[in-house]
């Protein structure tokens, strides 16, 4: 295929004539993890909101999203007929994304049943097999169980489950481990980017942890009030940040002092 | 939702209601004498071991009629809520996910039909259908829809931004299947409160409505009906209106407490 798996170019979002993206171009190739970071507020949740055609009411969007070479604006069915299938989706928080009321099997299959047409039992063999992957050592317990009977990591991990159950080309992932302890953030994101890895899937990770993109990331894309500042391969451009946004960033983070030398050393 | 067990109330609510529905269910075996038995010799007798709540102006056994009478009693207020609750539920969630100008349309008639006075037009209802327990049940049960479908709309407003519903939507979820395995398990616990509080409300309007003539029709034995029927002898023999009127108020209470129980048990927020 040629051609990015993703491309945004010139993406303008207003609402209510207030422009929340001020023309967001970036590209992710097939295969490849892009880090999308920035602040609060920058845009990036809505950027990836507007991939999937659910950016708020009201909001009107310009610009260009091509998915596999195909237009999206303009075009709300084409990006309502990837959810779930073309396009994973792994929301920011484990504790309120899953419904209370369903059992864990449910709602890890229904994508797989609903979009994908499998039938239920294929659903359910494929949903273990993908929750074994996930390193959840009894899936079919955890199947059977409710949201409530299982930890913030366990159902950051059903939900990852849930988002690469039918093999899509691109999962966005939006600030997946931020709601997550320390410990279990590493583990969740070693399990994304070797589910990433093993399935050839895109990954759009959007995050406001530089040390996150600094180790499961390819690609690199800053945002701030609306904009792309500056985007690149990851460790290059966090090794050596052009704009001074990006240098800001680095250097308000924690760990830099500690690790300035390793990551700054040739 | 965790079961938070069983409190005073909702116990309190449950035996009471076992009762009214044992003696509902079982009054074929418990009544003493057949409810529509006359007998010209024991015209309104007062309470005695033989007629434990007296008899009426043609001798039939109070005790027995107030048994057989919890059935159409407790049935028509069942009807009424279930009418009430689906179809105020299908309404409300339907409008609240629609949104716009739809749902602001709904949503002002939802007003209108509350700002009317619900036991008069449930009156000129039950008349121009004629008088029968299901034209009454039907009346307002109608009646009841716009309260559930408020709830259910207000219910389905915050829902429908949460977290798990967002999730679904960028999974590939339609309005359907959201409506169906997100919205409306979710809004249960409520509509479970409203509906058991509502059935006392039912139950004291079915009463009213059979009261004034317009639901259940002579010979059948109906708490409201019998309070009407004793209208007469209210003066002089005051048994006649006075058990089954309790048993309205009885009930009434039982739901009531039950409703409340249920509230304190099923509500996230509430305990601990």
């Amino acid at each position: 295929m040629s051609g990015p798996l993703l491309q945004l170019s010139g993406l303008r979002l207003a609402i209510e004539g207030r422009e929340i993206l001020r023309g967001v171009s970036l590209d992710v190739g097939a295969g490849e993890i892009v880090g999308v970071v920035g602040e609060s507020g920058s845009g990036k949740s809505l950027t990836a909101l507007s991939i999937l055609d659910l950016a708020p009411p009201g909001a009107s969007l310009a610009g260009s999203i091509r998915f596999e070479g195909r237009e999206l604006v303009g075009d709300p069915g084409a990006a309502r007929r990837l959810r779930g299938v073309a396009i994973g989706y792994v929301p920011q928080e484990p504790m309120t994304s899953l419904n209370p009321t369903l059992r864990i099997a449910q709602q890890l299959t229904w994508p797989a049943r609903l979009v994908g047409g499998l039938s239920r039992r294929d659903a359910h063999d494929r949903a273990a097999e993908t929750l074994r992957r996930m390193q959840i050592d009894d899936p079919e317990r955890v199947m059977r169980a409710y949201p409530f009977e299982l930890s913030g990591g366990q159902r950051q991990r059903v939900l990852i489950a849930q988002a690469f159950l039918l093999q899509p080309k691109l999962v966005i992932a939006d600030e997946p481990t931020t709601a997550l302890d320390v410990t279990v953030q590493a583990e969740v994101l070693a399990l994304l980017q070797a589910a990433a890895r093993d399935e050839g899937a895109a990954v759009l990770l959007i995050t406001h942890n530089m040390g996150v993109v600094w180790r499961v990331c390819d690609q690199v894309c800053v945002m701030r009030l609306g904009e792309v500042v500056e985007r690149g391969p990851a460790r290059a451009t966090l090794a050596a940040p052009a704009h001074p946004y990006t240098r800001g960033l680095c250097d308000a983070l924690p760990e830099r002092a500690a690790h300035r030398s390793r990551i700054l050393a040739p | 939702m965790s079961p938070r067990g069983l409190n005073p109330t909702l116990v309190a609510g449950l035996a009471i209601l076992g009762v009214v529905i044992g003696a509902a269910l079982f009054a074929g075996l418990l009544a003493p004498y057949d409810p529509n038995a006359i007998a010209p010799a024991q015209i309104l007798q007062p309470p005695s071991l033989r007629h434990v709540a007296g008899t009426d102006e043609l001798g039939r056994d109070m005790f027995s009629r107030i048994l057989y009478g919890a059935r159409p009693s407790l049935l028509v207020a069942v009807a009424i809520v279930a009418i009430a609750a689906t179809g105020g539920v299908i309404i409300g969630c339907a409008s609240g996910l629609a949104g716009g100008l739809a749902d602001t349309l709904v949503m002002r008639l939802v007003e209108i039909v509350m700002a009317l006075p619900g036991l008069v037009i449930a009156l000129a209802l039950a008349a121009a259908l004629g008088p029968s327990l299901v034209n009454l049940a039907l009346a307002l049960g109608v009646l009841g829809i716009p309260f559930y479908a408020r709830v259910a709309r207000a219910q389905t407003l915050s829902l429908r931004e949460r977290a798990f519903v967002r999730a679904a939507r960028a999974m590939g979820a339609s309005r359907w299947f959201i409506l169906r395995r997100h919205i409306v398990p979710n809004l249960a616990p409520t509509i479970v409160v409203f509906m058991s509080l509502g059935l006392s409300g039912a139950l004291l309007g079915a009463s009213a409505l059979s009261f004034i003539g317009l639901g259940a029709q002579p010979p059948m034995a109906e708490w409201g009906a019998l309070v009407n029927a004793s209208r007469s002898y209210i003066l002089d023999d005051w048994w006649y209106a006075l058990f089954p009127g309790a048993a309205v108020a009885l009930t009434s209470f039982g739901f009531t407490l039950l409703g409340d129980g249920l509230r304190d048990a099923l509500d996230p927020k509430a305990g601990r």
